[in-house]
């Protein structure tokens, strides 16, 4: 087993296959060695979201290891697991504090797994939608948003 | 190096002057902030943010503190439908979302192929003009 505090120094025990999902521990884990009990302290992360990533990667432990990523292959946000959409469905706060942790914690599958969520609320918005859904302040001046626009006019919708 | 900088002349600028960093500039060093930073950088910052004025203090979203290379992870799942979308949304955004959309350009129609053929030709001109200059 293997013990981990989040920022609000929450101890948490986690199995050792658990724990490896995170390379970050699993790295940790390799330089400190087997014999050491310490807990590991993860000061990025709280514990209300180590909770939410322990319930995660205990979902996925049983998962076969990742395949290589294939650079060329196009990334789609469109393949996300049933049980994954439910694990998803938290508030935007909540959501993005998944994503850090997951990238602090070098879990890919996670952070996967937020992006392509958010990927999905964006798909199919206006400019104007998106910067409402994300509370995003516009720091365009009209001059620049025109230019942009003519810009990329090629992209646009057909 | 650029957010010490910030944060250095804010601290000399003190109360006295009016002059503060733009919003984009907080922005800026927002992104460059490793996550989970030191307190003494996050005490720098919220003094500055009490620093400008309430009408420039404007609310922010959740994806103000996501690091650079978490927009461009997001971004990277958008469909290409989407992305002409994205690079307006704000500047910051706009960094994100341009090498995206020109690093794998969706032409899905004739018409599109050669929009896209004529920009990069203009651009390619401007560039010659400006190298002139």
């Amino acid at each position: 087993m293997v013990k981990i505090t989040s920022s609000d120094n929450q101890e948490f025990t986690i199995s050792k296959e658990i724990a490896n999902q995170s390379v970050l521990i699993k790295n940790m884990l390799e330089d400190v060695g087997e014999s050491d009990d310490q807990p590991i302290p993860l000061p990025n992360v709280s514990g209300a979201i180590l909770q939410k990533v322990i319930e995660y990667a205990t979902m996925h432990k049983d998962d076969p290891p990742p395949a290589p990523e294939d650079e060329t292959k196009l990334k789609t946000s469109e393949d996300i697991e049933e049980r994954d959409k439910e694990f998803m469905q938290l508030d935007q706060g909540t959501m993005f504090e998944i994503i850090l942790a997951a990238n602090y914690l070098d879990m890919k599958n996670l952070l996967d797994l937020g992006c392509k969520t958010v990927a999905n609320m964006i798909k199919g918005k206006s400019v104007e939608e998106v910067r409402k859904l994300f509370n995003i302040v516009n720091d365009f001046t009209p001059e620049e948003e025109e230019q942009i626009r003519k810009e990329n006019e090629w992209c646009e919708d057909r | 190096m650029a957010q010490i900088d910030v944060f250095a002349k804010c601290k000399a600028a003190g109360t006295t002057t009016t002059k503060l960093p733009s919003l984009s500039m907080l922005s800026l060093t927002d992104a460059n902030k490793n996550w989970g930073s030191s307190p003494h950088i996050k005490s720098s910052e919220s003094k500055q943010l009490n620093q400008i004025p309430p009408e420039q203090n404007t609310p922010r979203g959740p994806t103000h503190n996501l690091p650079h290379e978490i927009i461009t992870a997001i971004i990277q799942f958008v469909p290409s439908t989407s992305l002409h979308e994205c690079a307006l949304v704000s500047r910051r955004w706009n960094n994100v979302t341009t090498p995206i959309m020109y690093g794998n350009p969706f032409l899905p129609t004739v018409t599109s192929i050669s929009a896209f053929l004529s920009h990069i030709e203009q651009t390619k001109q401007q560039i010659v003009l400006w190298s002139l200059c």
